[in-house]
C-alpha cells in the first residue's frame, strides 16, 4: 500500500496540527515540569498546570472554530520504518486527525481538565504531594489528548496505555492508604485484560491491511464486497494482492477492538474496578472516571464503527445494555455517595456501548458530551459535600463515621444552599428530565435502541426487544437511585453534624468559589438549552449533526454495511416510535423518581441510620455489585495465585535445589583450581616480581649518593660492556 | 705551518659564509650578552623583564628555526666554519626542539613560586640558560670531534650552573657538586676517546670517509673500546646506563623547570650526535665491526632498560622516579637505534618530540604538587585528585601518556618505535633486535605498574584531611595547554610524521 501518496496536506492544515501538536503536549510539558520542580515553586506551581490547561483550552476552542462542520484536517509524517523481507520496508507514519469528532472531544477535555484543576486547589489543598497531583493530572489530560488526536491505531494505543498508566498514579494517590494502593492496581490490571483484546484485534487488521492508518483502513473496509460468509477485498483497497476474509474473523477483530472498550469504559465484564477506582481523589474520579478516560472506549468505537459487523454490533449492544441495567441495578443498593455515582457512569457507559452496537451513533456520542459535564458536576458537587463532611469529622475530631455514607447526611439544601442549586440541574439531567442535557441524548439512544429492535426482529425474533427492554428499565432505576442520593444528602436532616457552622466554611460564605464556580459552570451547561435549541427534541441538536456517520464516516458505515441505512429507513416509517419514546422515557423517569421518594421515606421512618448493608437478598445482591468480584476472586485469582504458588514451590526446590547443588561443585572445582593459581601461577607471577624487585634494589644500591660509588660502578659497567663484547 | 694565500682566503670566505648558518646561535648569544648587561642595572622593572627578554631571545630563535624548517627543501646539507659544522634537517629540527624547550623552560619558571619570588642570580639563571640553548645548537650541528667536546662542554658547564640555581637549598648545591664531579669523568673518559679516533682514524671530522676507513683497519675489540669510551660522553647525557647516575641526584636537587629541560633538551642532542655517529659508521665502517657495535648498543640499551624501569619499582619520591623513567626512556630510544638503521631516525624524532611534552608537563606537575600542594612523595598523594579533580585528569593522562597507552601521544611514539624496531627484525632476523623488541614491550608492562601508582594515589587512597586549600588556575590552564599536545598527536601524528619525513630526507 502506497502511504507516501498520502502526504500531501496544505499549509493551512499544518498549521492547523501544529496548533493541536501545542495543545497536546503544554499539558505534558506543565505535568512534567511540575514533577521534577514542583516543589521549588511557588504555590507549589498549581498556576503553571492550570494555566497551561487554559491556554490548551483556548486553543482548543480556536480549532473547534476552524474545523467544526469544515473539511477534516489530517497531516501525517514518516514515523519510522522496519526492514521487511526482501527489499520491503515497512513504514510506520504518525498524523493527526482532526474531525468534528476530534475537535469537540478537544474542547470537551481541556475544559473539563480545566475546571477540575481549579477544584483541586482547594480540595487538595495542603496535600504533601500537591504538586505531583497537578503534575499527573497534566500527563493524563496530555495522554487523553494523545488519543483524541491520533491518526492511527498504534499510536493511539500507546497513548491509550498513557491514560491507564496516569490513572493509576491517580487512583493510588493516596497510596498510604491500603485499599487506594489496591485499587489502583486492581483497574491497572482490569485494563490490560481488555487491553489484550484490544492490541490482538489492532494486530488482526494490520496483518490484512499492512497498516495501522485509521482512514486507510476505513477506506480499505468500506471498499469491502460482502459474499455472504465472507468479504472480498479487491487489491485497489487492500494493498498488492485481493484478499478475501471470512464474516467470521472480521467480526472477532471487530469484538478484539471492543475488548479495549470494555476494559477502559467499564462494561460487563470487567466493569468491577470503576467502584474501586472512587478511592482516588474527588476530582480525579470526576474528569478521569466519569468525563473523559471512561468515555476513551466509547470515543474508540466510534472510531472504529466501520471495522465491526453486524454481529459484532450485536454483541456490543446486548453487552452495553446488560451494563446499562447491572450498573443501575447496583446503584440502587449503594449507600456510599460516590459510588452510587461509580455506578451511575457505569450504567451511563452502558447507554453508550448500546448506543454504538445498535447502531445509534450520533446519539451515543450525544449522550458522552452531554454525560460529561452533567457526571462530572456531579462529582465535584460530591466532591463539596465530601470536603465539607471531612471539615464538620475534623472539628469534632469523629474518626469513625463514614463521611461519604449518604446515611449519614442530610439537610444540605438549607446548610449548603448554592450546592443544592449547581445538584439539581445536573442530577435532572442524569435521570433525563425534559429541558436538561441528558433528555436529549437517552431520548435519542433509546429512539435508536427501539427502531433497532424492531428492524431486526422484522423476521419474528422478539428477543431483540431485550436490549430497549433493558434500556427502558435502567431508566426508571436510574430515577430511582438519584431519587434516594438526592433525597439522602439535601434533604431531612443530618444526625451526625447539625450545627451548620461545621458544614460551611464559615457564617457568611457556604465553601469556596474555587470549588463552586467549576461545578456551577457544569451544571448550567447540562441545560439542554445548549446541546439542542428546542430542547425537547435531539433531531435538530447541533451537535448531533456534526457527529453523524454520515458526516464522521464521510456516509461509509463499513462492514455493517446496509444496517445503518434501513434503520434510518425503518424508522422514518414507524415514526411513533420516537414520540413513544420520550413520552416513555419520562414516564418512566418521573415513576423512578417517585418510587425513589417511597424508599427514602419508608427508610427514614425505620430510621436511616444502619449502617449495615442491605437485608434483603436481592439487596444485598445489588449491593455487593452481584458478587462479580468475589467470583473472580474465586474463579480466577485464587486458581492462578494457587497455580503460581505451586509454580514457586517448583522454582524453590527443584530448579534453584539443581543449581545450588551445581553451584557447590562449581566451588569446589574452583578451590581446586584456586589451589593450582596460587602456588603454581601465583607462583611464577612472585618469583618474576622478586627478581625484579631484586634488580631494582640493585639499582638503588648502587645509588647510593657518593660520587666515589658513582665512579667505581660507571667504570665497572665499562668493563662488564667491554666484557660482553668480547664474550660476543 | 705553510699555508697558502689563497687556502687562507677560501677558508675566511668558507667562515664568512659560514655566519648565515647561525642565525639561532648568533641571537642567543647577543641576547645572553644582552642579559647580562642588563643584569648589572638595578632598577626593579629591569629585573622583573629579563625573563622576558630571554623569551625573546629564545623565540627569535625559534623563528629562524621555522623559517630554516619551512624552506628546508631549498637548501642544501652544508658542512661551514672549515669542517667543523654542518647545516641540515637534523640540526635544525633539532634546534626547533630546543627553543621549544627553552621557552617551556621560562614559562614553568614564570609559573615557580621559588623562581618567580626575587631570588638572587635570576639574571644569571636565564643567561645561563640561552648559554646552554647555544650548547645545545651548536652540538646538533657538530661534524667535528674538537668542535663536538666544546659544545658539550658549552652544554655541561651551563647546567652544572643551573643544577646550583637555588643556593639557599641544601641539597642544590649538592647535586651540582656531584653533577659537576661526575660529568668531569665522562668528559675525561669521552676525551681519552676521542683522542684515539683522532690517532687511528687521522681526522677529527667523523663525517669523512676517510676517517673510518682507517678505523676500519682496528681489530674488533679496540675498536670497541675506543668507541665506548667515546660514546660515555655521548651516554651521559642523554642519561644511560652505566652513565645514569647523576640523572637521579640532580633531578631531586634542581628546580623542576630545570629538571625538565635536561630530561629533554640534553637528551636530543645527545640523541642527535648518536644518530650521526651511527649513520657515518653505517656507510663507512667494515660490516664486521658494524656488527659488533650493534650488539655493543644493544647491550646498552637492554641495560639502561632493565635498570631504569626496574629501579623506579622502588623510588617514593617523584623526582627520582621520573629520573629512571628518563633513564628507560633513554634506553627505549637507543633500542631502536641498536639496529643502525636509517629508516630508524624517524621514529627516533618522534619519540623525542613526544617526549618533550610529556616531560615538560609531568615536570609542571611536579611543580605543582610540590610548590602549591606541599606533596612531596607519593604516598602523600592520598585523595588528591577527589579535591582537584582538574590536576587529577590532566595527571592521568600525562602518566598513560608516559607509559606508553592511547589515546595519548606516548602510545604513537612507543607504537612508532617497537614497528621500527620489528620491521628491522624482519629485515635482518638479528636475534638481538627480537631480544630488545620483547624486552621493550615487557619493561613497558613494568613502567605502567609504576606510572600508575601515582593515579591510583590520587583518585583510589582515602584522605581523611580532604580540603581545598589552594586554587589551581594559572597552574590548570598552563598543565592543559601542556598536555593538549599528548593528544593531539595522538588523533593527528600526521602533523608531526610529515615534518619529520621532510627533515630525515635533508639530512646528512
Amino acid at each position: 500500500m502506497n502511504l507516501n501518496a498520502a502526504f500531501t496536506s496544505t499549509a493551512e492544515q499544518n498549521s492547523l496540527a501544529l496548533w493541536a501538536l501545542v495543545v497536546l503536549l503544554l499539558p505534558l510539558v506543565a505535568g512534567v515540569l511540575l514533577l521534577v520542580t514542583g516543589r521549588k515553586l511557588p504555590r507549589q506551581g498549581d498556576w503553571l498546570s492550570i494555566g497551561a490547561t487554559g491556554l490548551s483550552f483556548l486553543l482548543a476552542l480556536y480549532l473547534f472554530f476552524q474545523v467544526w462542520e469544515m473539511p477534516v484536517v489530517h497531516v501525517v509524517q514518516n514515523w519510522f520504518g522496519l526492514a521487511g523481507a526482501g527489499s520491503n520496508t515497512f513504514a510506520f507514519t504518525i498524523g493527526i486527525y482532526l474531525d468534528n469528532l476530534a475537535v469537540l472531544m478537544l474542547v470537551i477535555v481541556t475544559f473539563i481538565s480545566l475546571l477540575v484543576q481549579v477544584f483541586s486547589v482547594i480540595y487538595m489543598h495542603g496535600e504533601w504531594r500537591y504538586h505531583q497531583y497537578f503534575g499527573y493530572l497534566g500527563i493524563f489530560t496530555f495522554s487523553m489528548l494523545g488519543i483524541i488526536l491520533a491518526d492511527n491505531l498504534l499510536l493511539l494505543f500507546v497513548f491509550w496505555e498513557l491514560v491507564g498508566f496516569s490513572s493509576y498514579l491517580l487512583i493510588g494517590f493516596w497510596y498510604e492508604k491500603d485499599s487506594a494502593g489496591r485499587a489502583g492496581k486492581k483497574a491497572f490490571l482490569f485494563n490490560r485484560v481488555g487491553d489484550i483484546g484490544f492490541l490482538l484485534g489492532i494486530f488482526l487488521f494490520y496483518t490484512y491491511f499492512q497498516t495501522f492508518d485509521l482512514v486507510i483502513l476505513k477506506n480499505a473496509v468500506a471498499g469491502g464486497i460482502n459474499q455472504g460468509a465472507a468479504f472480498l477485498f479487491p487489491a485497489s483497497v487492500a494493498g498488492n494482492s485481493s484478499v478475501t476474509l471470512s464474516y467470521s474473523l472480521l467480526t472477532l477483530a471487530g469484538l478484539g477492538i471492543f475488548c479495549g472498550c470494555v476494559g477502559k469504559s467499564a462494561q460487563f465484564p470487567l466493569q468491577v474496578w470503576l467502584p474501586d477506582a472512587m478511592e482516588g481523589p474527588t476530582p480525579v474520579s470526576s474528569l478521569i472516571h466519569a468525563a473523559t478516560m471512561v468515555a476513551a472506549g466509547v470515543y474508540l468505537l466510534a472510531r472504529c464503527f466501520p471495522f465491526f459487523t453486524e454481529d459484532a454490533l450485536l454483541v456490543i449492544s446486548i453487552i452495553g445494555a446488560l451494563t446499562a441495567l447491572l450498573g443501575a441495578l447496583a446503584a440502587t443498593a449503594q449507600y456510599d455517595i460516590k459510588k452510587i455515582l461509580a455506578f451511575s457512569t457505569i450504567s451511563q457507559l452502558g447507554y453508550m456501548v448500546m448506543g454504538m452496537g445498535v447502531g445509534a451513533h450520533d446519539a451515543s456520542l450525544l449522550h458522552l458530551v452531554t454525560h460529561a459535564f452533567f457526571k462530572a458536576s456531579l462529582f465535584l458537587n460530591a466532591g463539596i459535600i465530601i470536603h465539607a463532611m471531612h471539615h464538620a469529622a475534623h472539628e469534632l475530631a469523629d474518626e469513625h463515621s463514614d463521611v461519604q455514607d449518604i446515611r449519614n447526611m442530610g439537610g444540605f439544601r438549607k446548610i449548603l444552599p448554592l450546592t443544592f442549586y449547581a445538584y439539581i440541574p445536573a442530577a435532572a439531567a442524569l435521570v433525563g428530565l425534559p429541558l436538561f442535557s441528558g433528555f436529549l441524548s437517552k431520548d435519542a439512544i433509546l429512539t435508536g435502541a427501539w427502531a433497532w429492535a424492531g428492524f431486526k426482529s422484522l423476521n419474528g425474533n422478539y428477543l431483540y426487544y431485550l436490549v430497549p427492554l433493558f434500556a427502558f428499565g435502567s431508566v426508571l432505576l436510574t430515577g430511582f437511585y438519584m431519587a434516594r442520593h438526592c433525597f439522602y444528602i439535601f434533604f431531612g436532616h443530618s444526625k451526625l453534624y447539625q450545627a451548620p457552622t461545621l458544614l460551611r466554611a464559615s457564617k457568611t460564605t457556604e465553601t469556596s468559589g474555587w470549588l463552586l464556580v467549576p461545578v456551577a459552570v457544569l451544571a448550567i451547561l447540562s441545560l439542554a438549552f445548549f446541546f439542542s435549541f428546542n430542547p425537547f427534541s435531539y433531531a435538530g441538536s447541533w451537535v448531533m449533526q456534526g457527529l453523524s456517520w454520515q458526516k464522521l464516516l464521510f456516509g461509509q458505515p463499513g462492514l455493517s454495511a446496509d444496517l445503518l441505512p434501513a434503520i434510518t429507513a425503518y424508522l422514518h416509517e414507524a415514526a411513533y416510535i420516537s414520540l413513544a419514546t420520550a413520552v416513555l422515557s419520562v414516564l418512566l423517569a418521573v415513576g423512578g423518581l417517585w418510587l425513589g421518594w417511597l424508599n427514602y421515606k419508608s427508610a427514614r421512618r425505620g430510621g436511616i441510620l444502619t449502617t449495615a448493608a442491605p437485608a434483603s437478598s436481592f439487596g444485598r445482591l445489588a449491593y455487593h455489585h452481584f458478587y462479580l468480584d468475589a467470583f473472580y476472586e474465586k474463579v480466577i485469582i485464587n486458581p492462578f495465585m494457587r497455580l503460581t504458588g505451586r509454580v514457586a514451590a517448583f522454582d524453590n526446590y527443584f530448579i534453584d535445589y539443581s543449581l545450588n547443588t551445581f553451584a557447590k561443585i562449581m566451588v569446589v572445582l574452583a578451590k581446586l583450581i584456586s589451589w593450582g593459581d596460587r602456588w603454581l601461577v601465583d607462583g611464577t607471577i612472585h618469583l618474576v616480581v622478586k627478581v625484579a624487585g631484586f634488580v631494582g634494589k640493585l639499582g638503588r644500591f648502587m645509588q647510593n649518593g657518593k660520587v666515589q660509588t658513582y665512579y667505581i660502578f660507571s667504570v665497572l659497567g665499562l668493563i662488564l660492556l667491554v666484557l660482553y663484547i668480547l664474550a660476543f | 705551518m705553510n699555508i697558502s694565500a689563497p687556502s687562507l682566503i677560501a677558508s675566511l670566505t668558507d667562515i664568512r659564509n659560514g655566519f648565515a648558518f647561525l642565525g639561532p646561535e648568533l641571537i642567543l648569544s647577543f641576547f645572553f650578552l644582552l642579559l647580562v648587561g642588563l643584569d648589572l642595572f638595578k632598577s626593579r622593572v629591569l629585573k622583573q623583564a629579563l625573563p622576558f627578554v630571554a623569551l625573546t631571545g629564545i623565540i627569535l630563535g625559534l623563528l629562524t628555526q621555522v623559517n630554516f624548517l619551512h624552506q628546508l627543501a631549498a637548501k642544501q646539507t652544508t658542512v661551514f666554519f672549515t669542517g667543523l659544522l654542518i647545516s641540515d634537517g637534523l640540526a635544525h629540527f633539532a634546534g626547533l626542539l630546543f627553543s621549544v624547550a627553552g621557552v617551556l623552560t621560562i614559562v614553568l619558571s614564570l609559573l615557580s613560586n621559588q623562581l618567580r619570588l626575587k631570588f638572587s642570580g635570576r639574571g644569571e639563571y636565564y643567561a645561563y640558560l640561552l648559554v646552554l640553548l647555544t650548547g645545545l645548537n651548536l652540538m646538533a650541528k657538530s661534524v667535528n670531534l674538537l668542535m663536538l667536546f666544546v659544545a658539550l662542554e658549552l652544554v655541561s658547564i651551563a647546567s652544572y650552573l643551573l643544577t646550583t640555581t637555588l643556593k639557599k637549598q641544601q641539597n642544590a648545591l649538592e647535586s651540582g657538586l656531584k653533577y659537576i664531579l661526575y660529568g668531569t669523568l665522562a668528559s675525561g673518559v669521552m676525551l681519552y676517546g676521542m683522542s684515539f679516533l683522532y690517532g687511528f682514524g687521522g681526522s677529527l671530522s667523523f663525517t669523512d670517509a676517510a676517517f673510518w676507513t682507517n678505523l676500519s683497519r682496528l681489530n674488533g675489540p679496540f675498536f670497541l673500546v675506543i668507541f665506548l669510551l667515546t660514546f660515555a660522553g655521548f651516554l651521559f647525557k642523554i642519561a644511560a646506563a652505566p652513565f645514569h647516575f647523576w640523572a637521579p641526584d640532580v633531578y631531586a636537587g634542581a628546580p623542576a623547570p630545570i629538571v625538565a629541560l635536561f630530561a629533554t633538551a640534553p637528551k636530543i642532542a645527545g640523541f642527535v650526535v648518536i644518530i650521526r655517529f651511527l649513520a657515518q659508521i653505517k656507510s663507512y665502517l667494515v660490516p664486521a665491526l658494524q656488527d659488533d657495535v650493534m650488539v655493543l648498543i644493544g647491550g646498552i640499551a637492554l641495560l639502561t632498560l632493565v635498570i631504569g624501569n626496574f629501579t623506579a619499582l622502588w623510588q617514593s619520591g617523584a623526582r627520582r622516579l621520573l629520573a629512571y623513567s628518563s633513564v628507560s626512556h633513554a634506553g627505549f630510544i637507543l633500542a631502536a637505534l641498536a639496529a643502525l638503521a636509517t629508516n630508524s631516525t624517524e621514529a627516533v624524532l618522534f619519540y623525542l618530540s613526544v617526549l618533550l611534552f610529556m616531560n615538560f608537563s609531568v615536570f609542571l606537575l611536579v611543580q605543582i604538587f610540590e610548590e602549591r600542594l606541599q606533596i612531596f612523595y607519593i604516598k602523600d598523594l592520598a585523595g588528591a585528585g577527589k579535591n582537584y579533580p582538574v590536576l587529577g585528569i590532566l595527571a592521568i593522562i600525562i602518566l598513560i601518556s608516559l607509559t606508553g597507552l592511547p589515546p595519548t601521544a606516548g602510545f604513537t611514539s612507543k607504537l612508532l618505535l617497537f614497528t621500527n624496531i620489528w620491521q628491522n627484525y624482519s629485515a635482518t632476523g638479528s636475534p638481538l633486535l627480537l631480544t630488545l623488541l620483547l624486552a621493550g614491550i615487557l619493561l613497558t608492562g613494568v613502567a605502567f605498574f609504576y606510572y600508575i601508582r601515582i593515579p591510583y594515589f590520587l583518585f583510589f587512597k582515602r584522605n581523611f584531611s580532604s580540603e581545598k586549600k589552594v586554587v589551581l588556575g594559572r597552574d590548570n590552564i598552563a598543565l592543559s595547554l601542556l598536555t593538549l599536545p599528548l593528544l593531539l598527536f595522538f588523533f593527528q601524528p600526521a602533523w608531526l610524521t610529515e615534518l619529520i619525513r621532510e627533515v630525515v630526507l635533508y639530512s646528512k
